[in-house]
């Protein structure tokens, strides 16, 4: 099976470092949608089907806490895998993400290898499917 | 704990560990810049119920933006970097930075809303406004870089 993917980061060196990431993890991958902000995800997601997330927090026009409490409302999407790769630190902000069900948090800076044992452990685990 | 003190721990993350560049501390001074060469500013606001509104910079230079992205990305050919792309890095560097150094300054615990941050060229007139005895400089894979918190207070 390959897999869909949707970035949602406004900086386009962190879209392309997970693009280049993503290409060389073995990972079967089908399509990878790109979008800044979580507004334009959530247009991507109207007329596309997605079986994994990259999200990014701080973003203009839509932030990514805003984007997850859109997408869990959602009965399409209340259940896709999201990995939040994110600069937010605070303990609050992450226990608030954690009831959103997002699958993995990664604090940047983060490694290749972090992002591609983060996907694994989500296709393993059997949430993108 | 000072600004200063945060910022000196906390900029590495984004120097060395991100974008893997040497990097060596330095006395903030105008004189470390290119005389002839153009800033970029990146501004990240941050907002803090405990506390005032702040505001963090990263001042840089050309040199330096062509390196931080063509490192980040692992391309040699800088030539091809363009303003766009060098705006993006400093941002991203600077979000990277200001992250860490709100959780240090503050600590987990803190609720800090982070803004998208911003980028603009500028003169030399703005960075020498910013050239304080808080900022902190570092010579990077040999292009510097000035970072300062203004306004970062606790409660």
């Amino acid at each position: 099976m390959a897999y869909n993917i949707l970035i949602v980061d406004d900086s386009s060196i962190i879209r392309k470092m997970l693009l280049k990431t993503l290409g060389l993890s073995g990972i079967p991958i089908n399509i990878v949608h790109q979008a800044e902000h979580g507004r334009q995800a959530l247009d991507i997601l109207e007329s596309h089907w997605v079986d994994l997330i990259f999200l990014d927090i701080n973003m203009p026009i839509m932030n990514g806490i805003e984007f997850m409490h859109v997408l869990r409302e959602s009965p399409d999407h209340m259940a896709t895998p999201v990995i939040v790769i994110s600069t937010e630190g605070s303990r609050v902000r992450k226990a608030e993400l954690a009831e959103l069900d997002v699958k993995a948090y990664l604090r940047k800076p983060v490694s290749p290898e972090e992002i591609s044992a983060a996907v694994n452990s989500v296709i393993c685990s059997g949430a993108a499917a | 704990m000072t600004t200063k003190e945060s910022l000196l721990r906390q900029a590495p993350r984004g120097l060395e560990e991100w974008a893997m560049m040497m990097i060596e501390p330095a006395e903030a001074s105008q004189k470390l810049f290119s005389a002839t060469e153009p800033f970029l500013v990146a501004t990240m606001a941050f907002r803090c119920d405990e506390a005032p509104d702040g505001v963090v910079y990263a001042i840089a230079q050309r040199g330096f933006c062509n390196t931080l992205y063509g490192n980040v990305l692992g391309s040699n050919d800088e030539s091809e970097v363009n303003d766009e792309q060098r705006s993006d890095a400093i941002r991203e560097l600077l979000n990277i930075v200001t992250g860490h150094f709100v959780s240090d300054f503050y600590t987990h615990d803190a609720v800090v809303e982070l803004l998208a941050p911003q980028c603009h060229a500028t003169t030399i007139t703005e960075v020498e406004q910013l050239i304080s005895p808080d900022a902190v400089c570092f010579i990077a894979d040999d292009f510097p870089v000035m970072f300062v918190a203004k306004n970062a207070e606790k409660a």
